[in-house]
């Protein structure tokens, strides 16, 4: 047999290109038959290819009233780290209606003992890599993502209109704002936004020993806010390192962030779609599997101005609203049968001291403790402030630098 | 706001009087970012830092974050961007004392400490060693 020639070689070329093609197109076909499309109305039909069937059946099951409702809903997530993301997720599976996450950090290998990154995120922004991965999860969500620290000056009055505009319909309010973030400051600058705009909002955390967390619901005016005592630890009966930030010092487990996460989704759904009862403050210690559920009154003294008015406020409703008769029920004292020797129990210090040291400490369930405590604000003396000036930063700076 | 930075340029002048001046700072127009330099005298050489904050919007309630950018990824007691941990020793005390503290307390009593205690022990591993260009305290 004679050798091809050229033009044969070259009529074969073209025919395994043209073959080449061919498939590359079937598997281009094949990925969109994967791919899920937007679901214009939640079906509650029973069938393999609908992704909200077992959602929808919660109807069924007497639980939910109008589970289509969620559809309904805006939810801010800010920071999508270990809880923030999972919770992010969660919502997404659910078919919340939009999501907007907060969050300036990047994805890192280190963040690998967590659920929901991937480690060819690694680099990604955190909220550009939870989008993409959440959209192709549901497409019928909406999305806005924000990369940068709440914190700032300038980026916390954009975070705040993004609280007040952000809803599903355009230009109203959120419905929740859920804090998932590693820090105080973070959790302190939510807590400002949310009792300004009296917007309603969940707390989370995981504590940096990562055998503990809680979730809080605050409702401004009617529950304690952040700022309203000292940060709450559940304890674990082991030396107590209270609520702090991730970085390398911390310690984490994905489970104990996937429990925190999924009491506070599940808390969220329940608010949201109104069923069962709300947890106010749930907590969660690993060791003992303990979890102490608390309601909290606002601080009437809380350092948060708009807090103060919100209770305010908060009141003024609630005294406009028609009263349940409430019958109390008196305790005894306790009165011992016998006390021969008028034996009777006094503190070394006054009551009044030991009060003034510790500060006003909330009413907090069994197993629950502050942080730390604050003493009692005392009578402001003039001598403990610096007398305010009218010099300008610029002046102040000036004097710096002539020195 | 402006009286919790009044006390600043006093703090500083006291360390200069006290021969004790240890950073340099100044802010943008707003106050609201600060930076300039540390700088920590071990065994006679002297060895000097970028330092940097925002003013959170927070502030007074939560203190400012202080970093020390250059730093980042060289010791576990810092968080990412170079912020040094303050959770133990300082934030209680901060709270503690809303609102009465401000900038020079956080430099006196955030900074100081951790930098007392870290820049030994990262020079002793040998992860910051001294740079010629820096004037050793001796000669200066």
């Amino acid at each position: 047999m004679a050798s091809p020639t050229v033009a044969e070689l070259q009529q074969t070329i073209k025919k395994l290109q043209e073959e080449l093609s061919a498939e590359k197109q079937k598997v281009e076909e094949m990925k969109g038959t994967t791919k899920r499309t937007p679901i214009a109305q939640m079906s509650a039909e029973v069938v393999d290819s609908n992704p909200y069937s077992r959602l929808m059946a919660l109807k069924r099951m007497g639980i939910v009233d109008n589970y289509e409702k969620i559809r309904d809903f805006s939810i801010a997530v800010v920071g999508v780290g270990g809880v923030g993301s999972v919770t992010a997720e969660m919502l997404t599976r659910c078919g919340i209606g939009k999501l907007l996450l907060f969050d300036y950090d990047k994805v890192e290998l280190a963040n690998m003992n967590r659920l929901f990154y991937q480690p060819h995120q690694a680099g990604l922004s955190k909220v550009e890599a939870a989008e993409r991965t959440l959209r192709e999860i549901n497409p019928d969500v909406e999305f806005e993502v924000y990369n940068y620290n709440i914190t700032t000056m300038d980026n916390f009055n954009h975070f705040m209109d993004r609280i007040r505009l952000g809803g599903k319909v355009k230009d109203t309010p959120v419905d929740l704002v859920l804090s998932c973030v590693d820090n105080f400051e973070a959790r302190m600058a939510i807590n400002t936004a949310c009792n300004e705009l009296g917007q309603s909002w969940f707390e989370s955390g995981v504590s940096e020993n990562a055998v503990s967390g809680h979730i809080q619901f605050v409702v401004p005016g009617d529950t304690s806010c952040f700022a309203c005592a000292p940060p709450l630890v559940v304890a674990t009966h082991t030396d107590e390192k209270t609520l702090k930030r991730e970085g390398v010092c911390a310690a984490s487990l994905p489970t104990t962030m996937a429990v925190v996460a999924g009491f506070l989704v599940q808390n969220v759904l329940k608010y949201l779609l109104q069923f069962g009862q709300v947890s106010y403050y749930l907590g969660y210690n690993a060791l003992q599997d303990f979890f102490p559920t608390m309601r909290m009154k606002p601080n009437p003294q809380c350092d948060d101005s708009h807090c103060c008015r919100q209770q305010k406020l908060f009141q003024e409703r609630e005294a406009a609203k028609p009263k349940p008769e409430v019958t109390e029920e008196t305790e005894e004292a306790i009165v011992h049968d016998e006390n021969e020797w008028k034996i009777e129990l006094v503190s070394e210090t006054t009551e009044d001291e030991a009060r003034a040291a510790e500060g006003e400490k909330p009413q907090l369930t069994e197993g629950v403790t502050v942080a730390y405590t604050k003493p009692a604000s005392q009578v402001e003396e003039s001598s403990d402030f610096i007398n305010t000036t009218d010099l300008s930063i610029d002046d102040l700076m000036n004097q710096m630098k002539n020195l | 706001m402006m009286n919790l930075f009044c006390v600043f340029p006093q703090y500083v002048q006291n360390n200069k009087e006290a021969d004790n001046d240890w950073f340099r700072l100044e802010s943008n127009k707003e106050g609201t970012r600060w930076f300039g330099k540390c700088w920590y005298i071990h065994e006679l050489l002297k060895y000097e830092f970028d330092v940097e904050f925002d003013i959170p919007v927070t502030y007074p309630t939560t203190s400012p974050e202080i970093a020390l950018p250059e730093l980042d990824g060289k010791t576990a007691k810092m968080y990412r961007g170079g912020k040094i941990c303050l959770t133990d020793h300082f934030k209680p005390l901060w709270a503690r004392n809303v609102p009465k503290f401000g900038i020079a307390h956080a430099m006196a009593l955030g900074l100081g400490p951790w930098l007392a205690v870290e820049i030994p022990d990262l020079i002793q591993r040998g992860v910051v060693t001294h740079k010629e260009n820096q004037d050793s305290a001796a000669a200066s």
